[in-house]
């Protein structure tokens, strides 16, 4: 069993996430921030406003001229934006990491949080609801919880949840919980709290498999799960999960999608993934299938 | 030599013919559905890896890249292959793939409908699947040995002959 109460040396043991990320989410939260409050916080910071101007004049961007202040590339890119790409670029190296305890190799993991950030930010091309760019950053990070996990789980822990997914039906998450007392959505939750940031990024992170379940109803994280099923829907990053879990309805229904328009929603995600993957890495994904 | 033809057609687009002995793969197949056909007199054959149903979703971008849907894919792979040589009536036709979520109401079936599209077509066209692996949530890769017509399924760490 893994107990919240011990996981704090795990979560210290993961890079630690510079405090003004926290520190913009939780203004970007907040309905009454400004422009000075964001600029502020990011130019107190070295290494985010080096990178918040390499993205601003990036080609994905694309720039008239180029942007030389932190004013000038939160006005070009947005607030939100801004924090999408800077935890971004940092979760990249954490998520980036091989997890075995799921079968994730080297990147499937971080291929499959931009997969269904894509997702939960392209959804408002689909929906009037309101998607608060939080959502985009949630489903980035919606699986950081499985990094733990994977670092405490025994060989014989993962035969156990196997059994269970294979022989009772149980949702691989249901599994987890059942064996290890928690899943990876929730220890998810805890690493965001932990980090200060703001709660409905925790919420989302720690409910992206159960959007009813706990009566807390946001289309942000009604988005993150979404974004969740359309990435494995596109089998990217599957590990031992695979598509072993519950695709809830009513989350698409509140975000009055249909099943065309989920549809529509994938396509568009796999247009536009290897261009986000390289606004983030340099490199385009590989293709999904080859000669050899 | 024989020239040997396989043809890959998938998301990203079409890639060129290959010699005897190569194998085509086909990766990351979860809702979607990896079409192999095969001719085995003429050796021509190839995998088609299409994402989607019905391009009316996207018309756009079926003009772009027509293979990611099956209703604009699945004809334009077959003509591919009848322009490197292949006969109709000896292309051996096998289908792996259309895994699903949990989705007791198929909201989200992408799967089962990518089925049912190319059943539809090729019910349509009289075209006879010969083997098939479908359905599950478990995604598979699909090798095609060319010149053996090998067809092999690796889905849960196990290899499975198609």
């Amino acid at each position: 069993m893994i107990t919240i109460e011990s996981l704090s040396r795990d979560i210290d043991q993961l890079a630690p996430i510079p405090v003004s990320l926290p520190k913009l989410a939780r203004t970007l939260a907040n309905p009454n921030a400004n422009l000075h409050d964001i600029v502020g916080i990011i130019e107190y910071d070295v290494a985010l406003t080096a990178n918040v101007l390499r993205m601003a004049n990036s080609a994905a961007f694309a720039p008239r001229n180029s942007i030389l202040t932190v004013r000038d590339a939160v006005v070009w890119l947005g607030a939100g934006r801004v924090l999408q790409l800077a935890v971004g670029d940092h979760a990249k190296g954490i998520l980036g990491q091989p997890c075995s305890g799921y079968d994730l190799t080297e990147r499937e993991l971080w291929h499959h949080s931009v997969a269904a950030a894509l997702g939960a930010d392209l959804l408002r091309r689909f929906t009037t609801e309101h998607i608060p760019p939080v959502a985009f950053t949630a489903a980035l990070l919606h699986d950081i919880g499985k990094l733990i996990v994977s670092r405490r789980i025994s060989d014989d822990l993962r035969r156990q949840i196997n059994r269970l997914v294979e022989r009772e039906q149980l949702p691989f998450f249901e599994a987890e919980r059942a064996v290890l007392g928690i899943n990876h959505a929730e220890i998810g939750g805890v690493i965001a709290k932990r980090w200060s940031f703001p709660k409905i990024l925790v919420d989302c992170i720690a409910l992206h498999h159960n959007p009813d379940g706990e009566g807390i109803v946001s289309p942000a994280l009604d988005a993150v799960h979404i974004g969740n099923v359309v990435a494995k829907t596109l089998a990217i990053g599957m590990g031992s999960e695979q598509m072993n879990m519950v695709a809830c309805a009513n989350a698409a229904r509140r975000l009055k999608l249909t099943p065309e328009k989920f549809e529509a929603l994938c396509a568009n995600v796999m247009v536009d993934f290897p261009k986000v993957e390289e606004l983030f890495d340099g490199a385009k994904h590989g293709l999904q299938h080859s000669y050899r | 030599m024989e020239l040997n033809k396989g043809i890959l057609a998938g998301p990203t687009g079409l890639e060129p013919a290959t010699t005897i002995g190569d194998v085509v793969v086909t990766h990351a197949l979860g809702s979607c559905i990896g079409l192999v056909i095969y001719d085995p007199i003429a050796h021509v054959g190839g995998i088609l890896h299409y994402m989607l149903p019905d391009s009316t979703v996207n018309p756009e971008k079926a003009a772009k890249n027509p293979w990611m849907f099956a209703d604009t894919g699945i004809p334009l792979f077959f003509k591919k292959a009848y322009e490197l040589g292949a006969g109709k009536p000896r292309l051996v036709v096998r289908v792996a793939g259309g895994a699903q979520l949990l989705d007791p109401n198929e909201f989200f079936a992408i799967g089962k409908r990518n089925h049912m599209a190319l059943r539809k077509i090729f019910w349509k066209n009289g075209i006879m699947i010969m083997a098939e692996h479908i359905g599950g949530v478990a995604s598979r890769t699909l090798f095609l040995e060319i010149g053996d017509e090998k067809v092999w399924v690796q889905t849960g760490g196990k290899e499975v002959p198609l």
